[in-house]
């Protein structure tokens, strides 16, 4: 028992030693619990990252209400937000947990619905209409929901059948994730007991009337044909190798080539590319007798001859191997040209002034034309500013001794191969090409019937020498015999007659291999009437016309759209209107001064008034209806990639300080904005632009909107406005006047692109000191006007470029490309048109939506920025006259 | 008088050069660059090419030679018959603005035997019956004729005779796609096209014919000599017609003779609202796209029909008015 009482008192010992030691407190830390880690949410999806998380301190008890959210997200953004939902006790002792939110557009890879189908519906007093849209052929597909037709919500606005006018009625459908589309159908009503006048035209059930403005008469490819003379042109010649398709692209066609092989020679450097062409048995000529592969070859000869060149026309096929020797008439005894640095180094002197003087008799001697570069540059080897120098390499002139009797001249690059096939053989060095297609197209021309079976033959330079002063050659023959009367045809019409002044009158062309798809035009007689613009819609209103194509102005449209048996066929334009500056001269030289004028100009009010709603504002240099343009983010609702240059004094106002302009007269006394009227720099210049404009409501229009703005920020404007030949003077010849005598450093007008979109020619620095570089603009990885973003990253696709380029590197590199290099290209052309957005050679303005407008019995009539009237005549047919 | 002819030819001679240097150098001191105008880019064209083709261009026509040399190489081929090629139409000057200037003959012929027909009679009524309400009637309507715009009275015309009555087409000078049976149907054809153009034209010409013939008419009335066929008992109309009417014919004659440039000259604005395929248009089109070729090949005619209207005028006037002697 006393073994069991000490064994107790020691324990009780123990304890109360134990109790009386200092206490030693374990605090726990606080628990957080209920949280979702890694959450996932849509856009402006409520989120609260409290919601059902509590927590617990085995101190300090429930701490719920404790709980704070460390770091930032946003349910209103996409992106992925890493925060922290953190808690601290009675003990400062602090729990975190780690939440990685990620906010989702849902609608970012849904796609809107599309709705497609007519937009304008004719109605006829006493006709019955239906606005559903299975009615009206309006369908709809969606991406991901499918066929959503049967789902279309027709809004039929104040439509009243019973009052002649325009309704719009409205179909709208949307998606499972509520994302909505809509088209607007426009339907003209007639008032009651008006016909269709063109029903009672005689002759009308198999005759097409366009009306265009006054043709030159120039109907064979080469002579300065004006767009109107391109119908009859475009008519009457098909057959081609190469055809451009309904969405502007190059393709082989497939209604004339047989087969075809694409071959680059066995060399390793810039080996050259030869395309052999098998052409289709069968093909004829308007007259009947067949299309051979001679006709193509004489045609593509024909278009590089030296005859055909002296009878004043365009030279074509440039970028053809032996092209030089074949346009100039003799083989070359070679070139000169810098062979290295030295040599190009050792033949320069400077004059008094500076300017270098380039002595060609230290140049080495090439003899391979093939190496002729247009231009070679030695980048160390510079003038007095420090600039490289240009050395274009000087033709040693014809090989006198060589023997054209036995060997005659040839077009190297364009060879027959038999009765079927012929070649066209690219230069190496011009490739790879972007647009390399159209570089051998060649429709077939009638060579016994144009030689006069042989009696005129391609001339060399000698014998064009040795002709009689009053003796003729091909050239002048076919210009003489054809230019007006162009009899044979490859087309879908032939050409019958030519009236000045009146018209040009075509018929069918029964051998007519069809276009590329293989169509053909079915209406018996077609004449392209000359009507005066004053009255051109009241032609069509009469039904003295079946077709007016390219109607721009507003008015105009807005009549045509609301009267008459007429339906409108619109399409966008490849092309922009804008104020071009000349950017080597006076303020507008610094690229800060153009942004501010861009910012003081009202842009969209002067685009409403001047467009009336058929077009739209433009931020870079492009069309609203290049494919680019569509498939790039700038087309989207809301993108503000580029910069818009909406009305923004103060920017211009901090943009004209930076550039210097931020004085008064005095030069030193700073610029009060609201006081003062005209900026001036230290050196005491003032800030003026002189604008030339042209006599046009364009310029009318505009006047008021550039003086407004320019004097509210202290920019003087000095306007004149004259024909629009000497606004072409001054803004392509300016730069060859000395300083002292320019004068305007703005122009407005516009601009349409080629199919072969290609900037090359007007920006880059090659062509800066010649009338093509009209801005004088020059923008080089050497010395860009902005410094270039190094970081900056643009994603086409699978392609990505990265950093930025200057416009001299990117107009190169959207040219050097493969035809199939299409990401490529966009992704170049992105930047381009961002960097262009940037500094502003010009300042864009408008790109329209056209419209063609036809009498509504003309059927299948359907149009796009590449694919003309011309072009959809194949599919036009002449609907029953009314009952 | 055949000498008084040769002579006035020859003086004529120094006074054509005279002209074509002014012409040649005013044509010169307008600004422009005709090769943007007519050297179009093709589509399917590089830049490049278009370039060459330009500056080609300009080689070609000589527009990069000094002024002097332009001015001898151009009147060189002008005295040998050569007036150079039109840069728009790419055929020689004559061939591309022969058509136009038929046209316009057609035109203005019309214009003129209808102008000359109702402005005579009219005229001369209105000297007989002086302030009365004929000769007010006409000196108000003719004034307003000669005063509205011809581009307005043009477009009310075509609202009211092709738009709403339908009666005459809108425009040009043949019905497209017509093929005329026979000559009267193609001349009918023609005429239809006609009318409005020329109505514009007559109305706006008839003022001063009329004043002139009147006035000239008053003159004569004035005269002793029509005092004494009165005095002789002649009736009103043997003294207007044969005494009066004769003799105030002189003037005319001039004025008619004075008229022929006209004939071959286009009036722009009345050609472009009716798309008469005339010359007025065509001349005004070679201005704006500086087919040098053209205007001056066009002005230099026209200077020569102005000297020649001078001399068959004063020619004329001596062959009616036997008072008149050239010496």
């Amino acid at each position: 028992m006393k073994k069991i009482t000490v064994l107790l008192l020691s324990l009780v010992l123990v304890f109360a030693l134990a109790a009386c030691k200092p206490k030693v407190e374990v605090n726990h830390p606080p628990v957080i619990n209920g949280v979702n880690e890694e959450v996932t949410i849509n856009i402006n999806d409520p989120y609260d990252p409290l919601d059902g998380v509590y927590a617990i301190d085995t101190e300090d008890g429930d701490l719920t209400s404790g709980l704070t959210v460390v770091g930032d997200y946003d349910n209103t953004t996409q992106g992925n937000y890493t925060f922290a939902i953190s808690v601290t006790d009675s003990d400062e002792e602090t729990t975190t947990k780690s939440v990685t939110l990620t906010v989702e557009d849902p609608y970012s890879d849904n796609e809107s619905p599309v709705l497609s189908g007519v937009t304008f519906y004719l109605f006829v007093y006493g006709e019955t209409f239906d606005s559903a849209a299975s009615n009206i052929g309006i369908t709809s597909l969606d991406a991901e929901d499918g066929d959503l037709s049967a789902s279309i919500v027709v809004d039929e606005g104040d439509l009243d059948l019973t009052t002649a006018g325009t309704y719009f009625v409205t179909y709208t459908v949307t998606d499972s994730l509520g994302v909505s589309s809509s088209l607007v159908l426009a339907v003209k009503v007639l008032p009651e007991g008006v016909s269709n006048p063109r029903d009672t035209r005689s002759g009308a059930s198999d005759t097409l009337i366009v009306g265009t403005s006054e043709m030159n008469g120039n109907f064979i490819s080469g002579f300065g044909s004006s767009a109107y003379d391109n119908y009859v042109i475009d008519l009457t010649n098909g057959a081609g190798v190469i055809a451009t398709t309904k969405g502007g692209n190059f393709q082989i066609n497939e209604t004339v080539v047989e087969s075809y092989t694409a071959v680059y020679e066995d060399v390793a450097e810039n080996p050259n590319l030869t395309y052999t062409f098998n052409i289709k048995a069968g093909m004829k000529f308007s007259d009947g007798t067949a299309i051979t592969a001679e006709d193509y070859v004489f045609s593509a000869k024909l278009y590089a001859s030296l005859v055909y060149k002296d009878a004043g026309a365009t030279s074509s096929y440039l970028n053809v191997v032996g092209y030089e020797e074949w346009n100039e008439g003799c083989y070359f005894t070679g070139y000169k040209l810098p062979a290295n640095k030295e040599e190009a180094a050792a033949s320069l002197t400077f004059d008094d002034n500076g300017t270098a003087i380039i002595d060609v008799t230290e140049w080495s001697v090439d003899a391979d034309p093939a190496h002729s570069e247009p231009v070679s540059f030695y980048p160390d080897v510079t003038d007095a500013w420090g600039d490289p120098i240009e050395f274009a390499p000087t033709s040693l002139g014809c090989d006198t001794s060589h023997d054209y009797s036995t060997t005659p001249l040839d077009f190297a690059g364009v060879q027959l191969i038999d009765e079927d096939s012929f070649s066209i053989t690219l230069k190496g060095n011009t490739l790879p090409y972007f647009y390399l297609l159209s570089r051998v197209a060649v429709n077939p021309l009638p060579k016994d019937i144009y030689t006069e079976d042989g009696a005129y033959e391609f001339l060399n330079k000698d014998e064009l020498a040795a002709l009689a002063s009053d003796a003729t050659h091909l050239g002048y023959h076919i210009k003489s015999e054809y230019l007006n009367t162009p009899t044979i045809s490859t087309g879908a019409y032939k050409f019958v007659e030519y009236i000045p002044g009146t018209h040009a009158q075509l018929e069918l062309n029964e051998n007519y291999v069809g276009d590329y798809r293989g169509h053909k035009a079915t209406i018996q007689n077609l004449y392209i009437r000359v009507v005066p613009s004053a009255t051109d819609i009241e032609h069509l209103l009469n039904g003295e016309i079946d077709i007016l194509p390219g109607v721009v102005e507003g008015d105009k449209i807005v009549r045509a759209r609301a009267e008459g048996y007429i339906t409108p066929v619109t399409f966008l334009r490849n092309g922009y209107g804008m104020i071009a500056f000349a950017t080597d001269f006076g303020p507008v030289a610094d690229y800060r001064v153009r942004q501010a004028l861009a910012y003081l100009i009202d842009r969209d009010t002067f685009v409403d008034a001047f467009l009336q709603g058929w077009g739209s504002t433009v931020d870079g240099p492009y069309g609203l209806g290049q494919w680019m343009y569509q498939d790039s983010p700038f087309s989207e609702e809301g993108d503000d990639t580029l910069i818009h240059y909406a009305v923004d004094l103060a920017q211009a106002a901090s943009l004209l300080d930076a550039a210097g302009w931020a004085f008064q007269s005095d030069g030193t006394t700073a610029y009060v904005q609201g006081t003062d009227t005209v900026r001036y720099n230290a050196a005491g210049d003032m800030l003026e632009i002189n604008w030339l404009g042209t006599i046009s409501e364009y310029s009318d229009l505009l006047g008021p909107i550039l003086i407004d703005g320019f004097s509210k920020a202290g920019v003087k404007l000095n306007a004149v406005q004259q024909p629009f030949s000497v606004l072409l003077e001054n803004y392509y010849y300016a730069y060859t006047l000395p300083e002292a005598d320019r004068q305007y450093h703005m122009f407005n007008l516009a601009t349409t692109f080629n199919i072969a979109f290609d900037p090359y020619g007007s920006y880059h620095t090659d062509w800066l000191g010649t009338w093509q570089n009209s801005n004088q603009f020059a923008d080089t990885a050497a010395a860009p006007q902005v410094p270039l973003d190094s970081t900056y990253t643009i994603t086409v696709g699978d392609f990505t470029v990265t950093g930025e380029k200057s416009i001299d590197e990117l107009t190169i590199l959207m040219r050097e490309l493969d035809p199939d290099q299409t990401d490529e290209f966009q992704a170049y052309w992105e930047m381009f048109i961002i960097r262009m957005n940037l500094l502003l050679p010009n300042i864009p303005l408008y790109s329209n939506q056209y419209h063609h407008f036809a009498n509504s019995s003309i059927k299948g009539f359907e149009a796009s920025v590449f694919w003309d009237w011309v072009a959809s005549v194949v599919d036009m047919t002449i609907g029953a006259p009314a009952a | 008088m055949l000498k008084y002819i040769v002579k006035r030819i020859l003086y004529l001679i120094p006074v054509i050069f005279v002209i074509s240097i002014i012409l040649f150098a005013l044509l010169n001191l307008m600004p422009g660059s005709p090769e943007q105008f007519m050297v179009q880019c093709a589509p399917n064209q590089s830049q490049e090419q278009c370039n060459q083709a330009r500056e080609d261009f300009r080689i070609r026509n000589g527009y990069d030679k000094p002024l002097p040399t332009q001015y001898v190489l151009w009147i060189t081929n002008v005295i040998q018959g050569d007036l150079g090629e039109s840069s728009r139409f790419n055929m020689p000057v004559a061939d591309a603005v022969g058509p136009f200037i038929k046209n316009s003959i057609i035109l203005n012929a019309w214009v003129l035997v209808m102008s000359f027909l109702i402005a005579i009679p009219i005229g001369i009524l209105s000297a007989v019956k002086r302030y009365s309400f004929f000769d007010n009637f006409w000196q108000v309507f003719s004034l307003l004729g000669i005063s509205m715009p011809s581009f307005f009275f043009g477009i009310l015309l075509i609202y009211l005779f092709s738009m709403t009555l339908q009666w005459t087409p809108l425009s040009g000078m043949i019905t497209t796609g017509y093929q005329a049976p026979n000559i009267f149907a193609h001349w009918w054809d023609i005429f239809k096209h006609m009318i409005l153009p020329s109505t514009v034209l007559i109305i706006g010409s008839l003022a001063g014919t009329i004043r002139y013939v009147r006035s000239a008419m008053l003159d004569i009335i004035r005269q002793d000599y029509i005092r004494t066929a009165r005095a002789k008992g002649l009736s009103e109309r043997v003294v207007i017609y044969s005494h009066a009417f004769r003799n105030a014919l002189i003037p005319v004659v001039t004025l008619v003779a004075f008229s022929i440039p006209a004939l071959f000259s286009g009036s722009t604005i009345t050609e472009s609202i009716f798309q008469w395929p005339g010359i007025g248009q065509v001349l005004i089109r070679a201005l704006n796209e500086q087919d040098f070729s053209v205007v001056l090949a066009m002005n230099m005619f026209y200077a020569m029909l102005a000297l020649l209207a001078n001399l068959i005028m004063d020619v004329s006037y001596a062959l009616v008015d036997p008072r008149v002697k050239l010496s």
